[in-house]
């Protein structure tokens, strides 16, 4: 890096900074956990080293999810609730099918 | 080629008048003009709160009774039956477009089933809870999954501990669900006719499920593998 890179960098999560906004995004997504629940997404930071299961209970009301919610996948791969993550991953709670309620005959 | 439309009720009873103006003006070959109607069920007084219904007869005449002047150009046929093991092969064949509103897993695991025995075949389908709900799309080309069944990665369709309705016993009670709003049947109505349509002029979708929550406005398409 020359002088003048010197003087204008700035750290960001140990790096330095990035001209474009959108690989600053990318970089910053690419150091947290993702987690999805049917629509909604949250990004997580710090979560190295915590099971599935905790996850799910400490997503429980922010994604709404549920008892039903059985079958997780991280990085596309089916899981437990004993999973150990790394931190970086993409983690689905796969949403149930709707299944809307039927009236009373 | 035909398109089917199983359940004619939150669903389905507003998917398909817009369903049958795709398809009388569709320039395309593959969009159907012959449409099956198919539900067991009748419009009771407190339907009329979600669905559309005119009349409290069965669901799948009193749609084809309400829809048959307004679109002489299709054939509309009703089946006011449940879909069951016996008939499904008759209410389900090659070639057809296959939407699904029904609000029981074991359906949902029977047409998947079945369709998973044809040779070519799309089966859109949709189910929401109040605020949320997800469309899949499963399609067959040539005898083979173009996309994954309705029961990949949904074990609660797979084992459903639902029942089909026309495997309930005379006076059985199917057990009462989540309140069910009009905006949510809406939305899964719009996003079944919206996927069909990406696929009549593209043969192919970018996803094979979407889902979708009205309480944080966000939708998310996913494509299984």
């Amino acid at each position: 890096m020359d002088e003048r890179e010197q003087k204008l960098s700035t750290t960001v999560i140990g790096e330095n900074i990035v001209d474009n906004p959108d690989q600053l995004r990318a970089a910053i997504v690419e150091k947290q956990l993702t987690v999805y629940c049917g629509a909604n997404v949250q990004r997580l930071d710090n979560v190295a080293g915590m099971t599935v299961g905790t996850l799910r209970g400490r997503m429980r009301e922010i994604l709404n999810i549920t008892r039903d919610h059985q079958m997780v996948r991280v990085n596309g791969a089916e899981v437990g609730n004993d999973f150990v993550l790394k931190g970086t991953e993409e983690v689905e709670f796969i949403k149930p099918a709707g299944e809307k309620g039927s009236a009373l005959r | 080629m035909r398109a089917v439309l199983i359940g004619l009720g939150g669903i389905g009873s507003h998917l398909a008048e817009p369903l049958c103006r795709t398809l009388v003006f569709s320039k395309k070959e593959q969009a159907p003009k012959r449409i099956l109607l198919i539900d067991g069920d009748t419009y009771e007084e407190k339907n009329r709160e979600r669905q559309r219904c005119n009349v409290l007869v069965n669901k799948a005449d009193a749609t084809r009774e309400a829809l048959g002047p307004l679109f002489p150009e299709l054939r509309l046929e009703a089946k006011p039956r449940f879909v069951d093991k016996e008939n499904i092969f008759l209410f389900i064949r090659k070639g057809d477009a296959v939407f699904l509103a029904v609000d029981n897993h074991a359906t949902r695991n029977l047409v998947s089933s079945h369709v998973g025995t044809l040779t070519d075949v799309l089966l859109i389908s949709g189910g929401n809870e109040t605020y949320d709900g997800n469309i899949q799309v499963y399609e067959r080309r040539n005898g083979k999954d173009v996309s994954p069944p309705l029961s990949f990665l949904h074990p609660e369709i797979e084992s459903p501990k639902d029942k089909n309705p026309a495997d309930l016993a005379c006076g059985e009670l199917v057990a009462q669900g989540n309140v069910q709003l009009l905006t949510t049947n809406l939305t899964i109505a719009s996003l079944m006719l919206n996927a069909y349509v990406r696929w009549l002029e593209r043969g192919e979708l970018p996803y094979t499920e979407m889902y979708f929550d009205l309480l944080t406005g966000n939708v998310r398409p996913v494509k299984r593998i």
